[in-house]
């Protein structure tokens, strides 16, 4: 019993941050792209003339879009530059999306977790069964063996085939599930250039130019991806204490007869 | 030894699965979604043309413009690909830009999520409001 008492409290300690996690999450601030200028009259009427550019709405010494969409802030560079007006866009559509993706993550790292403990498992069940196989082959031929483990066989298969159907929808939910990231967070070339991520953080969220809401965003996505990552933390750990649990009470090679 | 040896293949086998899936979400993630345009006749600067495009679908490089045309493939991993073909600029104004060098009805590349490059390049088409 005093096995289980790491699990359960990594399991209550996961329950504590997905919950904590959710609530934090239930008040999302709103995509929205912003325009920093010197000349704001020039900008709104540059916009009243473009398509597809709804009115945007003066806040806090800038032009805010609400609710744009992924192209919205190549709509206004555009505009912009043909207009030849000067600004700064500081795109957030994605914010929503990936904020609500960090509460979502634990998610996936759990489906993977128990992917790692049906593979691990089915393939520690297997070589047990191989080896009271072998074991049963020195004093008994395999039609006795089989017919004497029939039922714990059969059991073994059924389950087999279950844990087989959930691995299949899991690993089909892991493949459609959508990612989001800021369309230019990922560099072109390698994803290991640091200066590219410096460069994008600094054109996102330009210290010293930012609003209230941009200000809120950062927080709440370092908060929200610290979460996620605790979270992560928890459930490998989670996982690694259950299977650990589970081998101590399974039988070992002294126990095959 | 043999057991070692088993150990490691199931581990390297399953560290490539894993790496397997996250590259091909990478990928997804790094696949441009496109707005496109349709290529229609219109007039710049007071003369008709063939056609007229906005401004934005025509890329300029030191070997000339460019736009990119979407195509669909038989290929199950890229069933959309944006192919560069060069154009010739004949008029251009504030807005819009007449070319040449696109024969037939086309779906040109107005914006891009990611930045493009190359011949050809698997995109996807932008589904959202307005597209």
């Amino acid at each position: 019993m005093r096995r289980w008492i790491l699990p359960i409290v990594l399991l209550l300690l996961t329950a504590a941050l997905v919950l904590a996690h959710g609530n934090r999450l239930e008040q999302l601030p709103k995509n929205r792209v912003e325009v920093l200028t010197e000349a704001p009259a020039a900008v709104e009427a540059l916009c009243a003339g473009t398509d597809a550019l709804p009115a945007p709405v003066w806040e806090e010494g800038r032009w805010v879009w609400e609710s744009p969409d992924l192209f919205t802030a190549q709509r206004l560079e555009t505009a912009l530059t043909n207009g030849g007006v000067e600004a700064v866009v500081l795109d957030y559509s994605w914010a929503e999306d990936v904020l609500r993706q960090s509460g979502q993550l634990w998610m996936a790292v759990s489906a993977f977790c128990v992917l790692g403990f049906l593979i691990l498992g089915g393939q520690n069940q297997a070589r047990l069964e191989a080896r009271r196989l072998r074991q049963a082959g020195k004093h008994q031929y395999l039609r006795e063996y089989l017919y004497d483990s029939s039922v714990l066989l059969l059991g073994k298969l059924i389950v087999g085939v279950f844990l087989g159907i959930v691995a299949v929808v899991l690993v089909r939910r892991l493949l459609a599930a959508p990612v989001y990231l800021p369309c230019s967070l990922l560099p072109q070339g390698s994803l290991f250039q640091p200066a590219h991520y410096q460069q994008w953080a600094a054109e996102t969220f330009p210290t010293g130019a930012m609003s209230p809401s941009g200000l809120q965003l950062l927080a709440m996505l370092k908060v929200s991806y610290l979460f996620a990552a605790l979270e992560t933390l928890c459930i490998v750990l989670l996982t690694a204490a259950v299977w650990h649990g589970v081998k101590r009470s399974s039988p070992g090679k002294s126990d095959i007869s | 030894m043999k057991g070692v040896i088993g150990k490691l293949a199931w581990a390297f086998c399953l560290l490539l699965l894993i790496s397997a899936f996250f590259c091909w979400k990478l990928e997804d993630l790094r696949t441009p979604q496109v707005l496109c345009v349709d290529t229609k006749p219109g007039v710049v600067d007071g003369s008709g043309y063939a056609v007229v495009l906005p401004l934005e679908c025509v890329q300029w490089a030191d070997s000339g413009a460019s736009v990119y045309a979407v195509e669909e493939t038989s290929s199950y991993f890229s069933p959309l690909v944006a192919r560069q073909i060069p154009v010739t600029v004949q008029a251009q104004d504030s807005a819009n830009a007449a070319v040449s060098g696109i024969y037939g009805d086309f779906q040109i590349v107005r914006f891009s999520s990611r930045p493009m490059s190359g011949d050809m390049i698997s995109v996807q088409l932008w589904k959202g409001a307005g597209a």
